[in-house]
């Protein structure tokens, strides 16, 4: 179960890299091992919860018969996704800028220690965002599957 | 009544027989022969004791006439050793075929050492049993204690004995003594070679002497808990002592111990195995061409602290063995990583799923060798006069008392790889 967030990011792992990857499973440059927190999990619970407040609030709060067709479900989506993407980026960029991030998953050294080539570039940051925006999309598109059929007006809404 | 008084007497007198363990050197005077170093009432339980053994020998004598490197070396030593702090207890000893106490006042001590003073200490100084010398330093050395050795370590077989014979016996000794003292002790050793002016007889493996004025080697056996050892080391570096300064050095501690080491993230194409990812790596590829030559790299961080190993010794491959002939270790360096000593570095042009292995062996260093003196008759030839008579015997004597057992390894490491 610990592993399930992470393993739904690291479908889209080539988009932001492995070494955000690493940063995010809780990898720690002095111990060598995983003994940081698991921020794939903080993430993930997270975009969770958004993308359930949103379907919740387009099934039940706004449940209107003007915003039943499905391209007014994919505008709500859409707008999960955003609001995700902009969470992702946060996420991530804060701990790039604060020099949070292992220096052994940021650079790679010689042996004088001088950096050959740096690993985590701040785009990588932003490309997580994207990933992000996509599993919240693909969270946003479950929940209103289970959420839905109480809706009286949104019930079928993107479809069955 | 009578009975009564006769009982309570018979335990007066019995408590008063016995001398608490450890007194027993309390009213020995200096100079006085003793069979243990150790006088428990002037210990602190947290600090080793030093006890060092100068050989007086007559094949001494040279290094000790005026002002000497010699003196200069071990006086050095010795006051950087008390100054260190690393133990409160230092007590000074003669030694031949006797140990002869001599106090614990380092400078007194130094300002002595001259051959009238070696003569006048008394024991057999005809000749050198350098494995009885370090079988008696042995016994004196327990979980609290440090020895040093200081010695021209040169063998004197004697007129007419069989210098071959003789000088594999005394490594078999040597062997012997130090096997029987690792079965039930923590051990490291270390052994420094050094130079200084000679100015006396030189005695040959028949004990025929040649009057000498040169540069001679001489050396500094330490032994003790490796710990102590170790911190002794770290408080005092070869580049510390004065004199001629550190030559060579030969060390060697208990082998076959686990060290912590772990893969370097990032440094080949492969993923970490989260559930071991110190020691398990999937997904393992060749770097890309232009990156690592195109072969799969891998590197491993590893602590070698506790071993007081050179980094030179440590960082030729050549002292490294690997289990798997398609692996090369391409390099060792040090590592920068906090609780790493050292960063090793492998590559292989197949990728392929195996468990590899990488030793550290024991060994002789070459200077050993090369320092060693065969023949012991003519001083003057071959280069003799660098060199010192059946030197290879008494550190192979050593080396194979450690390595008994087939444990010629300092240590190992395993990393698994995957596909």
């Amino acid at each position: 179960m610990e592993n399930f967030f992470g393993s739904i990011y690291c479908w889209f792992e080539s988009l932001f890299g492995a070494n955000i990857a690493e940063y995010l499973w809780g990898y720690n440059c002095g111990t060598q091992d995983y003994t940081n927190p698991n921020v794939f999990n903080k993430i993930g619970l997270l975009v969770l919860l958004i993308s359930l407040v949103l379907s919740f609030v387009y099934y039940y709060v706004l449940n209107s018969a003007k915003w039943n067709r499905w391209w007014h479900w994919l505008i709500v989506m859409f707008v999960c996704g955003i609001v995700n993407f902009y969470v992702g980026v946060q996420s991530v960029l804060a701990d790039f800028l604060d020099g949070n991030i292992g220096d052994c998953l940021m650079y790679t050294r010689d042996e004088n220690s001088e950096i050959i080539s740096q690993l985590i570039n701040e785009s990588d940051c932003w490309m997580f965002g994207v990933a992000n925006m996509i599993v919240s999309m693909i969270f946003f598109f479950v929940l209103s599957f289970v959420i839905k059929w109480k809706s009286t007006n949104c019930k079928h809404t993107p479809f069955l | 009544m009578k009975k009564r008084a006769f009982l309570y007497i018979m335990v007066i007198l019995l408590c008063g027989c016995t001398e608490p363990e450890g007194r027993i050197h309390s009213d020995k005077k200096k100079g006085d022969s003793v069979s243990v170093c150790v006088d428990d009432t002037t210990i602190n339980i947290s600090k080793p004791t030093f006890c060092v053994y100068i050989e007086n020998s007559g094949s001494m004598d040279g290094y000790v006439k005026g002002v000497t490197q010699f003196e200069q070396s071990v006086y050095s030593y010795l006051s950087d050793i008390k100054i260190s702090g690393i133990t409160d207890t230092l007590n000074l000893f003669y030694i031949n075929s006797q140990v002869i106490q001599q106090g614990s006042d380092i400078e007194d001590f130094i300002k002595k050492l001259e051959p009238t003073t070696f003569k006048k200490k008394g024991g057999n100084r005809g000749t050198s049993d350098i494995s009885d010398v370090i079988k008696t330093i042995l016994k004196t050395i327990d979980g609290r204690t440090v020895a040093l050795l200081v010695s021209d370590c040169i063998f004197s077989p004697g007129r007419g004995k069989d210098a071959e014979q003789y000088l594999v016996n005394q490594q078999i000794g040597i062997k012997n003594s130090m096997a029987d003292f690792l079965k039930s002790n923590d051990c490291s050793i270390m052994f420094y070679q050094l130079n200084s002016q000679f100015d006396g007889f030189y005695y040959n493996r028949e004990d025929r002497p040649t009057k000498i004025k040169e540069q001679r080697p001489f050396y500094m056996w330490i032994v003790g808990k490796t710990e102590y050892v170790a911190e002794l080391r770290n408080r005092i570096p070869d580049n510390k002592i004065k004199g001629s300064g550190v030559q060579n050095v030969f060390t060697i501690s208990q082998g076959n111990k686990s060290v912590n080491y772990a893969v370097v993230n990032g440094s080949g194409n492969f993923r970490l195995d989260r559930k071991n990812p110190k020691t398990n790596i999937i997904d393992a590829k060749k770097e890309s061409r232009g990156k690592g030559d195109g072969k799969l790299t891998v590197s491993v961080n590893v602590d070698l602290s506790e071993f007081l190993l050179d980094d030179s010794y440590i960082c030729d491959v050549q002292n490294w063995e690997l289990n798997d002939k398609d692996f090369k270790l391409e390099s060792v360096h040090k590592s920068s990583l906090n609780g790493y000593s050292h960063i090793l570095k492998f590559a292989s042009n197949i990728v392929k799923p195996t468990t590899l292995s990488a030793k550290l062996k024991m060994s002789v260093p070459q200077w050993v060798y090369d320092q060693n003196d065969e023949e012991g008759v003519d001083i003057r030839s071959n280069g003799a006069m660098r060199k010192t008579f059946g030197i290879k015997y008494q550190v192979e004597g050593v080396y194979e008392a450690f390595t008994a057992n087939n444990n010629v390894y300092y240590t190992s490491i395993k990393i698994n790889i995957n596909k």
